[in-house]
């Protein structure tokens, strides 16, 4: 499933990131662009998500990755999703959920589908440079 | 738990004022500026036992080296104890905590090497604070400059800081690998001496 395959990839690029802010871009009916960067004040972002043909959203506008847990989830229990969204569903929507810090419940988007743009991977040194060996200091 | 009291010697790097300069930075100042005044005091001693022309050309050679080796002198000295009051200062009310370390960007520093400009980021009194390496300027959110070399090896990491909250500033500490090597070379050092005096009373 593609959905799936983008979510997981999505997750996996967070995971190697110490932390992730992110911001929207765009939010209209049939774009949201949301935007991940180390630092809101950094003009370079390291990722971009697509939700296309949104048909709801409940969200901060300004959020970071929660630290223990996978930063976008696909909602499939029915109880789950009626907890969470307040209408009814069309055919071919997924409900995905991200977990945000310092934020109590998730934030959701119904959307058709979701694609994912890695812009930039994060600074990580080999693993030949960073033990103690060769520390110069 | 004993709390753990830091000196200047556990801070390698200030996010603002960059590295710890090396000892032997110091010594090469320190003999700069002594070469400065030998420098000063030659032509006088020199004047003496050398012919007219001689003197001339000595003069020309020494007003041209005379202020180079006092300027670099001072400015590594400056540098050094600059360094060293700020970070005293610091620890007054430094708190350790633990930070996420991330590379902002980097830049080319001489020929071969490179800097990189990192942020920190931790929680302290439940708030969030981000904190870049470089100077601050009064209403400019982001640093000047800020890159270092030695920001290299903290850069993707979660490391262990100083925080001073009364000056806002953070102290990177010593790397848990490089703390364990000091710690072994001062045991080792102290199991030294205490064999030596052994030998002697024995």
């Amino acid at each position: 499933m593609d959905v799936k395959k983008e979510l997981l990839k999505i997750n996996t690029f967070l995971e190697e990131c110490l932390w992730m802010d992110f911001d929207y871009g765009i939010i209209c009916d049939y774009l949201i662009e949301l935007f991940g960067c180390i630092d809101r004040s950094f003009p370079e972002d390291a990722i971009k998500i697509k939700f296309v043909c949104p048909h709801y959203i409940s969200t901060t506008f300004y959020f970071s990755k929660a630290d223990d847990l996978p930063f976008i989830e696909l909602v499939e229990e029915q109880e789950q999703i009626a907890k969470y969204v307040k209408m009814g569903l069309e055919e071919g929507d997924f409900v995905f959920q991200i977990h945000a810090d310092e934020c109590e419940n998730p934030i959701i988007i119904v959307a058709q589908s979701v694609e994912c743009e890695i812009i930039k991977h994060p600074f990580r040194r080999n693993k030949d440079d960073g033990e103690a060996g060769c520390l110069k200091f | 738990m004993e709390e753990e009291i830091y000196t200047k010697k556990d801070v390698v790097a200030s996010l603002e004022y960059g590295e710890r300069m090396p000892m032997l930075g110091v010594v090469c100042g320190w003999m700069l500026v002594i070469l400065g005044i030998f420098l000063g005091i030659l032509p006088f001693c020199g004047a003496l036992s050398l012919e007219a022309d001689e003197v001339e050309d000595m003069m020309i050679a020494v007003f041209i080296a005379l202020p180079f080796s006092i300027a670099c002198g001072c400015y590594l000295l400056i540098w050094y104890y600059r360094w060293n009051r700020k970070v005293d200062l610091w620890l007054q009310d430094a708190v350790h905590l633990e930070a996420k370390c991330e590379e902002m960007s980097r830049s080319r520093i001489g020929r071969s090497g490179t800097g990189y400009k990192i942020l920190v980021r931790f929680r302290y009194d439940g708030k969030r604070r981000t904190v870049y390496s470089g100077r601050r300027r009064k209403g400019k959110l982001m640093t000047e400059g800020g890159f270092g070399g030695i920001y290299y090896y903290y850069a993707g990491r979660v490391v262990d800081i100083l925080y001073s909250p009364k000056y806002d500033q953070v102290m990177l500490l010593r790397l848990p690998e490089r703390r364990k090597r000091r710690k072994n070379k001062k045991e080792k050092q102290k199991g030294e001496k205490k064999s030596k005096k052994q030998d002697n009373a024995s």
